[in-house]
Order: structure tokens, then C-alpha cells, then sequence
């Protein structure tokens, strides 16, 4: 006879049953022969399943439903237990019976406050199951599949996944506005008082806060996802982050005011032109004999007021137009942050899915699908 | 409710209605407390509706039949929560009232199995949000049972004794009487009861102890609560006809009988029932406190009928509270 390895059988049933206390009764008088679990890993089979129902009361729709869809009656033995505690067990025992006439019926008590445990006749049922004909049937199809309480706790699983994902999409998207916020106010502060030589080191430090604050953010996002992927046991490599986008493709350049620079050296020379030729000639009619070396003054005053005039009018331009810079580009760091960190949380969530899904063992979404209709 | 404030609001009413509308207002309040509020029992088949029903009969709770007209409901279940359970829980149309039958025994292996059994009660209502609170109806019968234990299976209870090996001496019970006592005592019962009475407990001793053992008194109390809410919105109702009336120059007297203090003060009560005020000492200024804790209360995040209860509650104390300086002065 060739050595095999021990057959799996799955103990099951609704929460509060008493399935742990069967499984570790079956373990105690099989645990030679077979391996005994409440849980079947990805892929796993087993050769039969224990259901498990309290004889508390008689079984419900729900239990049925969980009964069908965990296993095939041929390979399944169905038990009544602490039948110790719950006096009316042969009445639930008789009515569960009644309900699910395919499957075989025993009582059990498998961890009695009194007494040895009651487990002779499921040892023996499994032991027929497991001789049974089906066990040698080549085609027979794995009836043994993820009970709905596994399916619950995966749904739970997904649930609480979904609802970190989005209460860190809440949170995150709020940070992002309020430091773009910031950062606008900050810099149109610092604008409003740039001299005419700092505009360009302005710029520069302005697009490093910009390119800076989209980083942290990213940083936060990073560490955000590991945290979620940690509590929920998924993989960390779903969150890593992929290139972010280049700061030139989206944070504007800051264009001198060509037109507005010209425009401001013609009115001022204007003016200058103005104030020599009033001032002059007022001058000159008051002192005649003085009239060339008045027009020289005025000349050179002139000159000066229209140099002053010049810069001064160049700088509040750059100003107003530093000014309109810093909220274009605030608002776009916002629009950027808005879209990596809808990306990120996307493209980690459904890769979170997809692993939640791949972990499951076929055939449960089928009966979550066919639970909800059944009770609509 | 006090009846006298009800009477208040009567007598305020006969100044300023005619006939037919203070008979109807009359019938109308007498309806408040003075009818019962009937309760149905409702829940998972095996799980002890008729026990639970034995058990609030005795304990002078209305219990509607079966398809009567019920107004609070009381949905038995046992273990815990299947999803039929669930789904009935959340269906709910009237103010509902959940019972963890077998509290006794779910929790057998435990060493306080009724204090398991609440705590698995506040963990299912935290997820269902309907109040829960775990039952030994078959006790609970015994406790309000007016007939008290059998005579016969209280002899029987006198000749078991429990030892440090357990229940000893149950050879000296004839069989027929073991299995009454194991059908009205179940296990844990007679545990209980050879215990208490090998100590020399009588049987009033024997009730109070089932009575509060049973957890019933808890029931009670949930089931208060509920009729609490019924009788307040029964108020309402018998005031909301009025409000009709009260329109226009020939409405004016109504309309200030309705704003007036016999019917504020009895909505007050009729809501305090609802809404536990906070304890606070007495006198003058403690008036002024709860009506200032009410009003925040009914401004905070409430359901629809406690910002109705906290504003009718901070009315009434605002109301006391005048009343109260004015005879002060």
C-alpha cells in the first residue's frame, strides 16, 4: 500500500457552534490518521466535511444554505452538538433531520463541563465517509469549498480595506489643500516685497517649496498605503510609488512682462519729458539772464525722474505679475497632488482587491451571489 | 407618568373647549397611561418564544397573541445572530427589543454565565444598534410565576446537596420528578436552587434569586424604555388635533392652552421618561441647568424624537425654573 499523506478533513459551521470544540475532539481521536482543520488554505481539499450546528435551537434557512454550498451530503457528516447542555436536543437533532435529509445526523458533546466527551458515533461516520465509495471516484468534484464565514470575513476584510482607503483619501486630499493654501499665501506675501534683483531667486525658490511640498506628500501617501497594507496583511510592493511626473510638466514658468516693461518706459520718458519742459520754461520766463544753465538743471532732472520712474514701474509690474505667478502655480501643485494621490489610491486599491480575490478559493463568490438572491 | 399632571392638562383644557373635543382629548389621555402598551413576541422557532411569553405575562407585561396588535416587539433568539435574525432586526417597523435566550446555558462553561451572556449582548447590539439583553426565560417564568415553585419539586430540591463534586444525592429523587425538575429548572436552575436551598434559602428567597438571576429584571426595563417612547408619541398624537384649532383670533385661547404650563409640563414628563436626565442637585438653579443641558442636548446629534424629547424637557424646566423665582419672590 503506497504511504500517502494524511487526508484533510474541515470541520465547519455557523459562528458560536461549537466548531472549535469538535475540531479539537476530532483531533484528539484522528490526529494520527487525518488532519483536522476549520480552514481550508488556497487549493486545499478535503476528503469530508464536519458541519457543525448548536442544538441551541433547530438549524435556520441560513444554516442550510451554509450546509449545501460547503458540501457534497456523499462526503459530509452533519452534527448536533453540546447536546450535554441543551436538553432538547433529540427534537433539534429529529427536526434538523426533517430539514436536510441527505446528509447523516449525530449528536455530539465535545467538550462537556461533565463527563468524557460524547464523540463515538462521529468518529464513526467519519470513518464510513471516508471508506465510502466517492472517496475513490476520480471525477468527484471538491466539494469543499470556503464556508460563508470565511466569505464574511473576507467581505469583512474588504470593508474595512475600502473604508481606510477612503478616509485616507478624505485626509490626504485635505492636507494637500491646505498646504497649497499655505503656500500661496506664503509666497504672495514674500511677493509683494521682492526687489529687483531677487525675482529670479524668487522663482526658483518658489518652484523647490512647490516641487517639495508635492515630495512630502508623496512621502505621507507612501507611508500611509504601508500602514493600510499592514493592518489588512496585503502586499507592501502594490503601494510602492512609480515615477512622479517631471515639476516642468505642470508648474508654470514665470514670463517677464515684455510688453508691459515698454509700455512703462515710454510713459515715464514722457513724463520726464514733461516735467523738464514745464519746469524749465517757468523757470526761464522767472530769470532770463539764468535760462541756459536752468534748462541744463531741468535737463539732468529730468533725466534722473525718468530713470526712476522707469525701474520703479518695472518692479511693481514684476510684482503684480509675481503675484498672478504664485496663485497659477499653486494651483497647479494642487491639480498634480489631486491626481497623483487619486492614482496612487487607485492603482493600490485594485491591486489590493485583486490579491483579496486571488487568496480566495473558487466557488465562494458564487455562493455569496446565490445567498443574496435567495433572500431577495 | 404621574396621573395629576395629566389631570392638570384636563382641567386646563375644559376652560377653553367645547364638548366633544375635551371628551375626545380625555379619551385621548387616559390612553396615555393608562392603557397598556402591548408587546409581541417575535424570533427564531426553537429559541423559547413561549417561554418568554410565559415568563412577561408573570411579570405583568401585555403580551399580544400572535398576529394581534402589538406595539413593541420582542424578538427572541438564542447563541447569537443568524443572518434571519439580522434581517428581521433591521426590518424592524416598531420599537424593538432584542432577548438572548438560554442565557443560562450558552455560556454554561463560563464562571458568571449570565455576565458572558451580557457582554455578548452589548458586543451584537453595538452591530444591530437594537437594544439586547440576555434572558433565562425558563427561570424567569418560575420568578414571576404567582403559583411559585411546585411544592413536590421543592421537597426534591431539599434532598439534592452540592457537594464539592457537584449535584450529589439525585438517586434519592424519583425519576419523574428529576425530569420536572430538569423541564421547569433546566440545569443551571437546579444547580441554583440545590445550592441556595441546601443554605437554607425559603422559597421567596428561591424567587428573588431566580428573578434576579434570570436577567428579566433587564428585559424589563428595555421593554420600559420602549413604552416610554410609545407613551410620549401617544401624548403627541392626543395634542396634535388641537393644534388644528388653534388658528386664527378664535384659536388664540387653544392656542395658549397648548403653550401653556399644565400641557408643557406634561410633555416634559412624558419625555423625561424618555430621555434619563442627568442627576444634578436640587433647588432653583438646577432647573436652570437641565433646561441649558437640554437644549444643547436637542441641538446635538440626535435622533428626530430625542431632539423633540430635549426640547420639550428644556421648555418644562425653563417653565419650573420662572415658576420657582416667582415664588421665591
Amino acid at each position: 500500500m503506497p504511504v500517502s499523506e494524511p487526508v484533510t478533513i474541515l470541520v465547519t459551521g455557523p459562528p458560536l457552534s461549537g466548531v472549535t470544540g469538535v475540531s479539537r475532539g476530532l483531533r484528539n481521536r484522528l490526529g494520527g490518521e487525518c488532519r483536522v482543520v476549520e480552514r481550508l488554505g488556497p487549493g486545499e481539499r478535503a476528503a469530508a466535511v464536519v458541519f457543525v450546528v448548536s442544538a441551541a435551537a433547530p438549524m435556520t434557512d441560513s444554516d442550510a444554505e451554509f450546509l449545501a454550498a460547503a458540501a457534497d451530503p456523499a462526503a459530509a457528516v452533519a452534527v448536533v452538538s453540546k447536546i450535554d447542555v441543551h436538553r432538547t436536543w433529540p427534537k433539534v437533532l429529529q427536526a434538523n433531520r426533517t430539514r436536510c435529509p441527505q446528509v447523516a445526523w449525530e449528536p455530539v458533546a465535545a467538550a462537556p463541563q461533565v463527563g468524557p466527551p460524547k464523540l463515538n458515533r462521529l468518529v464513526d461516520a467519519v470513518h464510513t465517509v471516508l471508506a465510502g465509495p466517492s472517496r475513490a471516484g476520480p471525477s468527484r468534484a471538491g466539494p469543499f469549498r470556503a464556508g460563508p464565514s470565511e466569505s464574511k470575513s473576507r467581505a469583512a476584510q474588504a470593508l474595512a480595506l475600502r473604508s481606510g482607503i477612503q478616509q485616507s483619501r478624505v485626509r490626504l486630499a485635505g492636507r494637500a489643500r491646505t498646504e497649497c493654501a499655505a503656500l500661496r499665501n506664503d509666497l504672495r506675501r514674500e511677493a509683494a516685497g521682492v526687489t529687483r534683483g531677487g525675482v529670479d531667486e524668487f522663482c526658483s525658490g518658489a518652484r523647490r517649496r512647490a516641487v517639495g511640498a508635492a515630495a512630502e506628500l508623496d512621502a505621507t501617501l507612501t507611508a500611509v498605503l504601508s500602514s493600510l497594507a499592514a493592518g489588512a496583511g496585503l502586499p507592501v510592493d502594490a503601494v510602492s510609488a512609480g515615477p512622479s511626473a517631471a515639476a516642468d510638466s505642470y508648474l508654470p514658468r514665470f514670463a517677464r512682462p515684455e510688453l508691459e516693461s515698454r509700455l512703462s518706459v515710454l510713459l515715464s520718458a514722457g513724463f520726464g519729458l514733461g516735467v523738464t519742459l514745464t519746469v524749465g520754461r517757468s523757470l526761464a520766463d522767472l530769470a532770463p539772464a539764468w535760462a541756459s544753465a536752468i534748462l541744463a538743471g531741468c535737463l539732468v532732472t529730468g533725466v534722473v525722474l525718468t530713470g526712476w520712474m522707469i525701474r520703479t514701474r518695472r518692479l511693481l509690474t514684476e510684482r503684480t505679475a509675481l503675484d498672478r505667478w504664485v496663485t497659477e502655480l499653486t494651483a497647479a501643485l494642487r491639480t498634480a497632488m489631486d491626481d497623483r494621490l487619486l492614482t496612487r489610491l487607485l492603482a493600490a486599491e485594485s491591486a489590493w482587491f485583486a490579491a483579496v480575490t486571488a487568496a480566495s478559493v473558487p466557488g465562494f463568490a458564487g455562493f455569496g451571489d446565490r445567498a443574496r438572491s435567495d433572500r431577495q | 407618568m404621574d396621573d395629576r399632571v395629566l389631570a392638570a392638562v384636563l382641567a386646563a383644557g375644559a376652560a377653553v373647549l367645547d364638548e366633544p373635543a375635551l371628551a375626545r382629548l380625555g379619551a385621548d389621555l387616559a390612553q396615555v397611561s393608562g392603557a397598556p402598551v402591548p408587546v409581541g413576541v417575535c424570533g427564531r422557532p426553537g429559541a423559547g418564544r413561549d417561554t418568554v411569553r410565559h415568563a412577561l405575562r408573570g411579570a405583568d407585561v401585555v403580551v399580544a397573541d400572535q398576529g394581534g396588535a402589538a406595539e413593541i416587539d420582542v424578538y427572541v433568539f438564542t447563541e447569537t445572530l443568524t443572518p434571519e435574525d439580522r434581517a428581521a432586526l433591521s426590518a424592524a417597523r416598531r420599537p424593538m427589543v432584542a432577548v438572548l435566550n438560554k442565557a443560562d446555558l450558552i455560556c454554561f462553561a463560563g464562571a458568571r454565565p449570565m455576565a458572558e451572556a451580557a457582554a455578548r449582548c452589548r458586543e451584537l447590539q453595538s452591530s444591530t444598534g437594537v437594544p439586547t439583553r440576555p434572558l433565562a426565560a425558563l427561570l424567569a417564568g418560575v420568578a414571576t410565576d404567582p403559583a411559585g415553585l411546585d411544592p413536590d419539586l421543592a421537597a426534591a430540591l431539599r434532598r439534592l446537596s452540592i457537594g464539592p463534586s457537584g449535584l450529589a444525592g439525585s438517586w434519592r429523587i424519583g425519576t419523574g420528578v428529576r425530569r420536572r425538575l430538569l423541564a421547569e429548572l433546566d440545569l443551571v436552575g437546579v444547580a441554583i436552587a440545590a445550592a441556595a436551598v441546601s443554605g437554607g434559602a425559603g422559597p421567596e428567597v428561591l424567587t428573588a434569586l431566580f428573578r434576579e438571576f434570570s436577567g428579566i429584571q433587564g428585559v424589563l426595563e428595555e421593554i420600559g424604555e420602549a413604552a416610554a417612547v410609545i407613551r410620549y408619541r401617544r401624548l403627541l398624537r392626543a395634542l396634535a388635533p388641537l393644534a388644528e384649532r388653534a388658528v386664527g383670533s378664535r384659536g388664540a385661547p387653544v392656542a395658549a392652552f397648548l403653550a401653556g404650563d399644565a400641557v408643557v409640563l406634561a410633555r416634559m414628563a412624558a419625555a423625561s421618561e424618555v430621555v434619563t436626565p442627568p442627576a444634578v442637585p436640587g433647588g432653583r438653579d438646577a432647573l436652570l441647568c437641565q433646561a441649558i443641558y437640554f437644549q444643547r442636548y436637542a441641538r446635538g446629534p440626535v435622533s428626530g424624537l430625542h431632539r423633540e424629547c430635549g426640547i420639550d424637557i428644556a421648555r418644562g424646566a425653563l417653565r419650573q425654573w420662572r415658576r420657582a423665582g416667582d415664588a421665591g419672590e
